[in-house]
Parts: structure tokens; C-alpha cells; sequence
């Protein structure tokens, strides 16, 4: 018994000496890299940049290399023309199609860690999908980390783009994104006034899984709205949705997601006795450009109005 | 000299009191008997001896101190107790499980002492069971276990021994082998043995004095001549009982008579 | 005569620690980013205080120290100490209940840590303690009013009877899984976060959780360590056990305020890992005998030796894709343990 006590005494104390350690290093986060460039103007190149969580990150000089762990982030990082920048991405991340030349980090939810410490890029942009404990630890490690999580709504795109064009140090490319997409997204807007309003609703999933959609106070619900058209789940908050509330509105046309086959729908009870099922009305939009807050909102939007108001983008 | 005395014991298991003003006084080097018939009480009036029950009036004392004033470990040096049931759950070895009667004299933190081990092998050797050491305790037969069981009461090295039916399952060879242990533990040990028994037969041939209980009370308590009586035993047994001395023997005999 | 009986189990000690620091190493080196044993050893050996003179690293990338230290070590660590603390608690409530089939688990408090982790992700609190989540403390809430509503509904006039108890604890155990099961239909977004968390994960895990756990899980493993002669009288019964002067009632209360203690903090961290609890006691017992003097420690150590094996493959076998902890301690757990009673069946052992 008095050996046992002996050592786990120098066990015990041999491990708290080692964590001793430990700690008092990763304290000692590494700053956010400098660079000795002959060129060095007097004027300072330091600036800030205040992400989505409202925290306040410094950067000496813009950052030299990023990995991105969302796909709107990806995009708007080839948008502004920072590609030659990205040396990460997830394997979420599908556009533009050079995309798949870059190194992938692995999923959004919980990347590979060390690769990325690996990579050692100046900053990673990320967004709340991934874990916070895996963020913290590459900010321990080191790596400055800003975090992209605006509002679901088209001002949220605008923003996304903004913050990840601060961070890059590409402020002005970044408004020039925005502008386009503003012009875009408002032409939309002014050419569905005065239009009728046509009923639609969204069909995020349906069959065995239950029945989805979007309902009152989603962005896709306003998107609608914004689009000229009046979403029948607004009697409706959150996801789910009744068949036979959308049996009762026959809605004029039916939006799908990719994860509800068109094809299915004439089979499926209740979807096959609606009037847009059996006219045809039935449009599949992108997901990727509708839900991601990137460059792209736009043209997913015109795509949204031009399902709901065929003629008048003939 | 008196050592162990109970006092007007009252104990309940819930609303149902088992133990009604009972009170008895044991005195060293004897051998008792408690018997009884079943649910008279003598089985929960044994755990209230030790310690693991506590009554709910009355007063049980060693050496005239009560065991209430007294802390676990001093209780169990001077009373040790052999159960019913030798289930020992895990596979200890048999001198661990012997060892274990050495509880009240070390704290665990450290190895046993050399009168430790010596006090261990002396009650294998007083018991028998020095050639089983290394043994599992499961492996034994019933009349092995129980004397291991018995030489780790002895090494418990406590003036007192309380033994709970110890050989109701027993075959009569090793009936009689735990017996004529026990009673040279009073006899050659000068230890005091409080043996709740079954068999009214061993009461008669073992014991020196043997209380009658019935009913949670104490119904007689005397010599084996004086308690183990035609009528006395007829009455709180209610059955018909032959009471004999053996011609060849000399012991008292007690045969129920049935009433076929 | 005694010394001539036992083995000399100091070495078996020894031995131990040696390959809990050798699994260690292993661990720290091994991973996505590859670095290798020796290099390991070198990275670890260059923060330990007298020796850190004599070791150079400068050759060595700076992301192998980052990757060590602050991604791996810290998982390994927790790992150990979960590894530890449950097997030692499995050993406790075996010898407590006598009941080789008792685990931690078997009072309540891993379906309690569920309940509270579930109402934790549903509220959808981001906020910190401490800079640890909400959900280590929801689930450590959870766990420990577990336990105490299975006391109070087993406990009668301050003792335990302890078939009472485990059927309490399944009683609470059921419970408490049909709310969280209600909680998952009512917030189906996380369902898979929930489901998740009950397969226990070391992924995440900070030095500031470390820091946490360490304290609650060692000074509770050494207590129940120093109980362990207590244990082997108690084992054989309460009868008994009183009778050779164990306070049965109050050493029970102790043994189970502590083991829960350890096992809550345990799972509020990682979520439940299963098993490791049940087979590390069990396989360690049919090395080490019943003795707890001896069965304790070695299943401390081999407790926290199969966890840091565990989690070095749980982030390995299939990178970057980490498998649930839990997962890999029943795939690995099951055939070991039917391999153990095979071969007692065939040594008459059982």
C-alpha cells in the first residue's frame, strides 16, 4: 500500500508538472504574423476587423493566406479574387469548380484540426456551423480566427461579404461585389412590383420523412415575398408543415429544394391532387446559391422570381 | 464473570415488533443455545447483539459498557459474528477470507502485521483448514466453508461468538465436526459461543445453558435438563414432543411425535 | 510467509505506468498530421521543468509543439482521467452492489448526463462558463439529481439497501431516457447533436475542461483507492461487514457520493462512454483476483491506458472523421471480454 501511495504521489505530481507547463505555453498565443518587408511605408498597415460575434481581431498586415471552413465564405473568397490566397477549404465547399483544385480541411461541423495548424494560414474565416471548442483551439494554437455569422436575409449576404473583404484586406474589391449584387437583387425587386401576386410554397422535403418547407420569418418566406409571391406557409413558423393545410391552399406553384424530386411528386399523396403538381408548375432551384449568403444570392433570386412570374422574363 | 448482557430489547421490522422485552446475560467460557421455533425472534435478536441492528428500546452492553458508546471497530474485537449464510460473493482465497477477521485490528492503508499473520494461522490451525489456504473460498464444500468461516471469527480474536444456524445445512459429520469446534472454543479458549439453533438434539448435547425463546419473548432460560422438558417444549412448540435420555449415550433426546 | 505468497507487484506497477506513458507518447504522435514516437517523446520531453535542457527540438516543425499541445495532449489527458475514474468507479459499485454486472452507469447517471446535455442543446445556450459550454454543467446537473432522486427513493431510515437501489436506478434510468427522447421529437434539428453526445467524444476537448476534471477525478480516485481493504470486507456482505467493525451504512454513502462524484465529471465532459466501466473491473479481476488492494489500482491504470488507446484510434481509423469514443470502447470491449470467459470456461476458472 505505502509503495502504491509512493507512486501515485510521483505520478500525480510528475502529470501536474507537465500540465504546468502545457498551460503556461499555449497561453503564449503566437500574434498574428508580421512582415519585415524593405518596402515598409511609415504609415502603420495595421487595422482591425470586428466579426459577427463582435469580436475585435488585429491584423498587423493582411493576411497572405486563409482557410475557409463554410462554402459562402469559399465563394466569396474566389469572388473578390482572393483565391490565390485560400490554401484550405471543406469538403463542403463545390463553387466555382477550380475549388477542387485546393486542399480540403475535411467537414464544416468539426474539420481536421491539425491540418490546419499544419497549413499555418495568417487566418481561417469560419462560421458558427463549426464546433467552438475546435475554434478556440486554433486560436490557442494561434491562428487569429474570425467567425462569419450574419442574419438570414440579404443585408446578412452583404455583411458576409464585408467582413471576409476586411479581414482579406480587399475592402474596396468587396463593395464592388456588394454593389453588383445590391443592383441585382433590387432590379429583381422593382420589376415584381405591381405584378400579381401569385401562392407558392416551398418544398424543402416531403415523403416518408415528413413534410417541410419554410415557413413564416425565414428568409426563403421573405425571399418569396420579395419575389412577388405569397408563401402559403406563413400560417406556419419553423420547418414542418401539414399535407393537408397545403391540400387546402392549392398554391398556384410549387418551388422545390433538391432534396424533394420532382419526379416524386406525382406519385406522392396529397402533392399529386395539387394544381401546380398536375399543370407542371413545379420549378427545382439551386440550393447552394438560394441558402448560402454569398455572391450568388443574387442570380438565385432572379431565379426565384422567374419561377414565380414566367412571363415576365420572357 | 458476566460479559455480555441484553436489556429489555425491543426491535420492529416496521410496524411488526419481532423483539418484546427481551433480556438475557451471558457470562465467559460458556456455550448457549438460543432456540425457538421459527419467527420466535432468535435470528434478529443475534443481529441486535452485534451491532447490526439497533433496538428500538433497551440496551445491550460488553463488560458492562453499551455498545452504542462504542465505535465499530472496538465493538467487532470483542463480538464476532458466523452468518447463515457463508456466501462470500467474490472469489477471495480462503486465508483472505480468514484475514479478514483481522479487520478491527489494522486500517487498510497498512500490510498486515506479523501478529496479524500469526493470529491468522492459529485459527486456521485451531480450525483445520490450513491445507485449503490457497484455496477459493467457493471451491469449498459447505462443512470447509464453514469452518473457514469460523477460523476467521477466531482470528477476529473477539471474547464473544455469535453463530447464526451454523449447521442446518450441514451433513451430520460436519454437524458434528463445527460443533465440537465450537464447543472447545468455550471449553479449551474460554471464549463465549451464543449458538442459535435448529436442532433441538445438538442444543441438548452442546449447550451448557439455553435460552427458549417464543413468540419475541423469552419463554425459559436455563440448563438443558431444566428448558428442554416434555411439557415446556410441547407448549411453545405446539406439537407433541418425547423427551428421552439415551441409554447408550446418556444425551437427551427429543423426538416430535407426529400426529398421524 | 505472506511476502513469499504474493507476486511481486511492484513491478506489475511499474510496468503499468510505463505503458501509460508510452501510450501517452504514442498517442501525442500519432494523428493526421504524422510526427511519430521518438519525435513525440521529444516534443513532450521539452516542457517537463529539469529535463527540458537537455532535449532539442529546433529541428522540428513549430506546428508539431502547436499540434501536441494544445490539440492532442489535452484529449489524451482527458481520456486517461476517464479512463481512471470510471474504472475505478466500476470497480466500487461491482463490489458495492456484488454484482459483477453493475457498472457507473447502473444509479442513473449517465441517463441524468443525457438529460441534462439534451436540455442544454435545445436551449441553445452558447454562452460560456468558464469558458467551457453550458453543457458540461446542464449534463453535471443532470447526472448528480440523478443520482440523488435514486438515494432518496432506495434510502430507508438513513440505509441502503442495495437491490433497492439498482432497481431505482433503472426506474430513474428509464425515465429520464423517455424525456430525452420527447426532447428529440420536439426539436428535431438536434437529434443528431444529442444522439452524438450519448456515444461519448473526446474531440474538443480544451486544457480548461482538463483542469477541471483533474482535481474531482483524482482526489475521488485516491479516496476510493484508500478504501480498497473497506471494499473487500463490505464485498462479502453487510452482515458481515458490520460484524468485523465496518460502518456499512456510512462507507456505502461515501463509496457512492464519491464514484458519482467521479463519474458525473466524467461523463459532463465527454459524454457517456459505455463499457469501460463494466469490462476494465471485470478483465482486470481475472488477472488480479478479487483483492481490491491489488484490483483498484491496476484498474485505474488499465483503465486509463485502454481510453488513451481508445481515442488515439477513435480520431485515427477513419481521418478525418472522428468515430464516437464510445463506439470503439463496445467494438473493442465486447471480443476481448467474451475472449476472457471463454478462456476461464476453459481453465475451470468459471
Amino acid at each position: 500500500m505505502k509503495k502504491t501511495l509512493i507512486i501515485l504521489t510521483v505520478l500525480i505530481a510528475s502529470l501536474a508538472l507537465i500540465m504546468g507547463g502545457c498551460q503556461s505555453d499555449t497561453s503564449e498565443a503566437t500574434p498574428a504574423p508580421s512582415l519585415e518587408s524593405s518596402q515598409a511605408p511609415e504609415v502603420t498597415t495595421e487595422y482591425t476587423v470586428t466579426d459577427s460575434q463582435g469580436t475585435v481581431v488585429t491584423f498587423e498586415e493582411a493576411p497572405s493566406t486563409v482557410v475557409s471552413l463554410a462554402p459562402n465564405i469559399t465563394e466569396i473568397i474566389f469572388a473578390i479574387g482572393a483565391e490565390d490566397k485560400l490554401v484550405g477549404r471543406t469538403d463542403w465547399c463545390n463553387y466555382p469548380e477550380t475549388v477542387f483544385d485546393y486542399a480540403s480541411v475535411g467537414n464544416i461541423d468539426q474539420p481536421d484540426v491539425e491540418k490546419i495548424i499544419e497549413l499555418n494560414p495568417d487566418v481561417v474565416i469560419l462560421t458558427e456551423m463549426t464546433m467552438q471548442e475546435l475554434a478556440l483551439q486554433l486560436r490557442d494554437a494561434g491562428i487569429p480566427i474570425i467567425v462569419v455569422d450574419e442574419e438570414d436575409s440579404f443585408e446578412g449576404a452583404y455583411g458576409c461579404i464585408r467582413i471576409v473583404g476586411e479581414t482579406l484586406g480587399l475592402s474596396e474589391k468587396a463593395d464592388d461585389v456588394i454593389f453588383a449584387l445590391t443592383k441585382e437583387i433590387e432590379s429583381v425587386k422593382t420589376a415584381v412590383i405591381g405584378l400579381e401576386k401569385k401562392t407558392v410554397y416551398y418544398v424543402m422535403g416531403y415523403g416518408e420523412y415528413g413534410d417541410f418547407t419554410a415557413g413564416k420569418g425565414t428568409f426563403i418566406s421573405e425571399m418569396i415575398a420579395a419575389a412577388g409571391g405569397i408563401n402559403v406557409a406563413d400560417d406556419t413558423e419553423g420547418w414542418a408543415y401539414d399535407i393537408e393545410k397545403l391540400v387546402e391552399h392549392n398554391p398556384d406553384l410549387l418551388l422545390l429544394s433538391m432534396w424533394a424530386p420532382a419526379e416524386g411528386l406525382t406519385e406522392a399523396t396529397g402533392y399529386k391532387a395539387l394544381t401546380a403538381v398536375i399543370e407542371g408548375k413545379v420549378y427545382t432551384l439551386d440550393d447552394d446559391s438560394l441558402q448560402r449568403l454569398g455572391p450568388r444570392l443574387g442570380e438565385a433570386f432572379a431565379e426565384m422570381a422567374k419561377a414565380i412570374h414566367p412571363d415576365l422574363f420572357e | 464473570m458476566r460479559i455480555l448482557s441484553a436489556k429489555n430489547l425491543h426491535y420492529s421490522y416496521g410496524k411488526n415488533e419481532v423483539l418484546k422485552d427481551v433480556s438475557m446475560d451471558f457470562y465467559q467460557g460458556t456455550f448457549y443455545g438460543i432456540i425457538g421455533p421459527n419467527g420466535c425472534g432468535k435470528s434478529t435478536f443475534l443481529k441486535n447483539l452485534y451491532g447490526y441492528f439497533t433496538p428500538s428500546k433497551g440496551s445491550i452492553s460488553i463488560h458492562d459498557e453499551n455498545i452504542k458508546s462504542m465505535k465499530a471497530r472496538q465493538r467487532a474485537k470483542y463480538i464476532a459474528y458466523v452468518p447463515q449464510d457463508t456466501n462470500t460473493g467474490f472469489d477471495f482465497s480462503v486465508y483472505d477470507v480468514i484475514a479478514m477477521g483481522r479487520n478491527p485490528y489494522h486500517s487498510g492503508l497498512q500490510p498486515m502485521s506479523a501478529e496479524d499473520h500469526d493470529k491468522i494461522i492459529e485459527a486456521m490451525e485451531e480450525t483445520s483448514t490450513i491445507h485449503l489456504k490457497d484455496k477459493s473460498i467457493n471451491e469449498l464444500s459447505g462443512g470447509e466453508k464453514q469452518r473457514a468461516i469460523l477460523a476467521r471469527a477466531f482470528a477476529q480474536d473477539s471474547e464473544i461468538i455469535l453463530m447464526d444456524e451454523p449447521v442446518s445445512m450441514l451433513d451430520i459429520n460436519h454437524q458434528v465436526e463445527i460443533m465440537d469446534l465450537a464447543r472447545s472454543l468455550a471449553d479449551k479458549n474460554y471464549k463465549t459461543i451464543i449458538c442459535v439453533l435448529h436442532d433441538l438434539n445438538l442444543a441438548a448435547q452442546y449447550a451448557q445453558h439455553i435460552f427458549l425463546m417464543s413468540n419475541g419473548q423469552l419463554a425459559k432460560s436455563g440448563m438443558p435438563d431444566e428448558v428442554l422438558t416434555k411439557e415446556i417444549l410441547t407448549d411453545v412448540y405446539g406439537v407433541s414432543v418425547k423427551v428421552d435420555v439415551d441409554p447408550v449415550t446418556g444425551l437427551k433426546t427429543i423426538v416430535p411425535l407426529s400426529r398421524l | 510467509m505472506k511476502k513469499e505468497r504474493k507476486p511481486p507487484y511492484f513491478l506489475v506497477y511499474t510496468a503499468l505506468f510505463v505503458a501509460l506513458a508510452a501510450a501517452v507518447v504514442f498517442s501525442a504522435g500519432t494523428g493526421s498530421a504524422s510526427i511519430g514516437f521518438i519525435d513525440s517523446l521529444r516534443v513532450l520531453l521539452s516542457k517537463v521543468p529539469m529535463v527540458k535542457n537537455l532535449i532539442d527540438i529546433s529541428s522540428l516543425p513549430d506546428s508539431y509543439t502547436t499540434i501536441i499541445f494544445s490539440v492532442r495532449l489535452p484529449r489524451i489527458i482527458a481520456s486517461l482521467l476517464c479512463g481512471t475514474g470510471l474504472s475505478v468507479c466500476g470497480v466500487v459499485f461491482q463490489g458495492m452492489f456484488r454484482n459483477p454486472m453493475a457498472d457507473p452507469y447502473v444509479l442513473g447517471i449517465s441517463s441524468g448526463a443525457v438529460l441534462g446535455a439534451a436540455l442544454a442543446f435545445v436551449t441553445g445556450t452558447q454562452a460560456t462558463l468558464f469558458n467551457l459550454g453550458l453543457v458540461p454543467l446542464y449534463a453535471f446537473i443532470g447526472a448528480i439529481a440523478a443520482t440523488t432522486v435514486v438515494y432518496l427513493i432506495a434510502q430507508k431510515g438513513g440505509r441502503l439497501v442495495t437491490n433497492t437501489l439498482i432497481l431505482s436506478g433503472i426506474a430513474i434510468g428509464f425515465l429520464c431516457s423517455s424525456l430525452v427522447s420527447l426532447i428529440i421529437i420536439a426539436s428535431r434539428e438536434q437529434a443528431t447533436r444529442i444522439i452524438f453526445w450519448t456515444m461519448g467524444s473526446m474531440t474538443g476537448t480544451s486544457w480548461q475542461t482538463v483542469m477541471v476534471m483533474f482535481p474531482f477525478i483524482l482526489i475521488g480516485t485516491v479516496i476510493l483507492i484508500l478504501n480498497s481493504n473497506n471494499l473487500n470486507v463490505l464485498s462479502t456482505g453487510d452482515e458481515t461487514a458490520v460484524s468485523l467493525g465496518i460502518n456499512a451504512s456510512l462507507l456505502k454513502k461515501l463509496l457512492l457520493l464519491v464514484a458519482s462524484m467521479i463519474t458525473a465529471v466524467s461523463v459532463c465532459f465527454s459524454g457517456t462512454i459505455g463499457f469501460v466501466g463494466l469490462i476494465i473491473p471485470h478483465a482486470v479481476r481475472f488477472l488480479t483476483g478479487p483483492n481490491h488492494k491489488r484490483l483498484m489500482p491496476v484498474s485505474a491504470l488499465a483503465g486509463g491506458i485502454f481510453l488513451v488507446l481508445c481515442d488515439t484510434l477513435a480520431r485515427t481509423l477513419f481521418a478525418p472523421t472522428q468515430i464516437p469514443i464510445g463506439v470503439i470502447t463496445s467494438v473493442i470491449g465486447v471480443p476481448f471480454f467474451i475472449s476472457l470467459i471463454v478462456r476461464s470456461k476453459r481453465r475451470n476458472l468459471i
